[in-house]
């Protein structure tokens, strides 16, 4: 199956994004939708609430982004596709480049400014 | 009602196809989450907006770009026609308000007097029946486009949201306004005796007129970022309902005017006189709502015409999303 971006609708990627931030999840092993929630909690602090987190999941399904294993009692773990990965690739490279961006534009700010700004990994 | 009620209730929200696939699966991320205990407030809007979402998308699906389709552009003209005929429904209303037996049929008026209060209770139900058509068809386009519609879509569907609402709580404010300051003003002074009234309307009229077109440019901007879902033949049917409830009005309201006309005096408000008299001579304020409703009535059969016809009926656009 082609690569299918995470959005095909001219949307840039958010890094709250409810379909990113699913299969940023899964690209580290199947999960259902409780380990889902739970794990996105950990990673990115944001605590998707179950229509949130359904709606993401038919819509990547649908897509052909993820895919459903069998059942395990009420649960179903979903696992990435190889589309999925694709999507989830192109996804964080856009973030770096808002990254990226963000970066240069600190610098210059505190160039500007001829203030020296704390980084995150430390100083510039 | 029990908590595991509560959920079931929730869940029986979303739609029939899409409950049979992750109905379970909800309920029980549901019970892992929260087990027996009553459910956030904040989680049980979350699932009831997203079940509504979910709904919607069986009409509507994200476009792929702005849109330009023939439904899409139907569907536009039709909220535009809508628009004229509440514009146009408003000065109609307004100017029948001084002929009061031929609104409502008061006891003792002559039979005769039936035709005119019966047109103006056919516009008044044909109206509302419109109003519920324009909801079925843009609230899901809303809500498509806010949920999953791109950012410069939300974007811009959200300026004209700011705007409508702006201009929506101005109107309302103006309007308490005009009504605490014209509560002591006499009735002689309010038909045509007072200059300070009448310009007082007249701005009110312009603020509500902004308001509607305002309201329109939402539905306007969610319908570009929508595509009709494939095979949603309700979009099609409640576009062809409402371009019928649109004519409905604008033909009521002339059927209104034309029984009005063969004896406007005899319609007038008794104690209104010879100020009220003198609006029979004032063709253009009898004939302006008209016109709009006429304008209305011709952007909505285009709509619908537009939607419904085979090369962009609804039923004949693709999922693109």
């Amino acid at each position: 199956m082609p690569a299918a971006p995470i959005e095909r609708r001219g949307r840039r990627v958010r890094q709250n994004d409810p379909s990113l931030l699913i299969l940023l999840s899964l690209a580290e092993g199947d999960k259902h939708g409780h380990a889902l929630a739970v794990d996105i909690a950990e990673v990115a602090g944001v605590r998707l609430g179950p229509g949130t987190l359904y709606g993401a999941i038919t819509r990547l399904e649908e897509r052909g982004l993820i895919e459903p294993l069998a059942e395990e009692g009420r649960r179903r773990p979903y696992r990435l596709t190889g589309a999925g990965l694709a999507a989830l690739d192109e996804g964080v490279r856009e973030l770096r480049r808002l990254a990226a961006a963000g970066d240069e534009r600190v610098v210059a700010a505190g160039r500007r400014l001829g203030v020296t700004a704390a980084r995150g990994l430390g100083w510039a | 009602m029990t908590s595991s009620r509560t959920r079931r209730s929730l869940i029986a929200l979303y739609p029939a196809r899409w409950r049979r696939r992750y109905g379970d699966e909800v309920l029980g991320h549901l019970d892992d989450e929260w087990g027996t205990t009553r459910l956030p407030v904040r989680t049980v809007l979350d699932l009831a907006v997203a079940a509504a979402v979910e709904r919607s998308r069986g009409a509507f699906d994200v476009a792929a770009s702005p849109t330009d389709l023939d439904a899409t552009r139907g569907l536009r003209l039709l909220a535009w026609g809508w628009c004229c005929c509440m514009v146009g429904g408003i000065g109609f209303a307004k100017l029948a308000e001084h002929f009061w037996t031929a609104r409502f049929r008061p006891l003792g008026v002559p039979s005769g007097f039936a035709v005119a209060a019966a047109s103006y209770a056919a516009v008044q139900w044909v109206a509302a029946m419109g109003a519920v058509c324009l909801s079925l068809l843009v609230a899901p386009a809303v809500l498509v486009a806010l949920a999953h519609g791109g950012r410069v879509a939300r974007r811009r569907l959200g300026g004209a949201l700011a705007l409508a609402v702006v201009l929506s709580c101005l109107a309302a404010g103006y309007l308490v306004w005009i009504v605490l300051w014209a509560h002591g003003l006499t009735l002689a002074q309010r038909v045509g005796g007072s200059p300070g009234y009448d310009t007082s309307v007249v701005g009110l009229a312009v603020l509500v007129t902004a308001a509607l077109a305002a309201w329109t440019r939402v539905a306007s901007a969610a319908l570009r970022g929508v595509v009709p879902a494939h095979g949603a033949r309700s979009v099609a049917l409640v576009a062809r309902l409402l371009s019928l409830c649109v004519v409905g009005v604008t033909l009521a309201a002339g059927l209104w005017l034309a029984a009005v006309a063969v004896d406007a005096r005899g319609f007038l408000i008794p104690v209104l006189g010879p100020h009220a008299a003198a609006l029979t001579s004032q063709w253009p304020y009898v004939l302006a709502p008209e016109v709009l409703l006429v304008a209305g009535a011709v952007l909505a059969v285009r709509g619908a015409w537009l939607v419904t016809a085979p090369s962009g009926g609804a039923d004949k656009v693709g999922v693109t999303a």
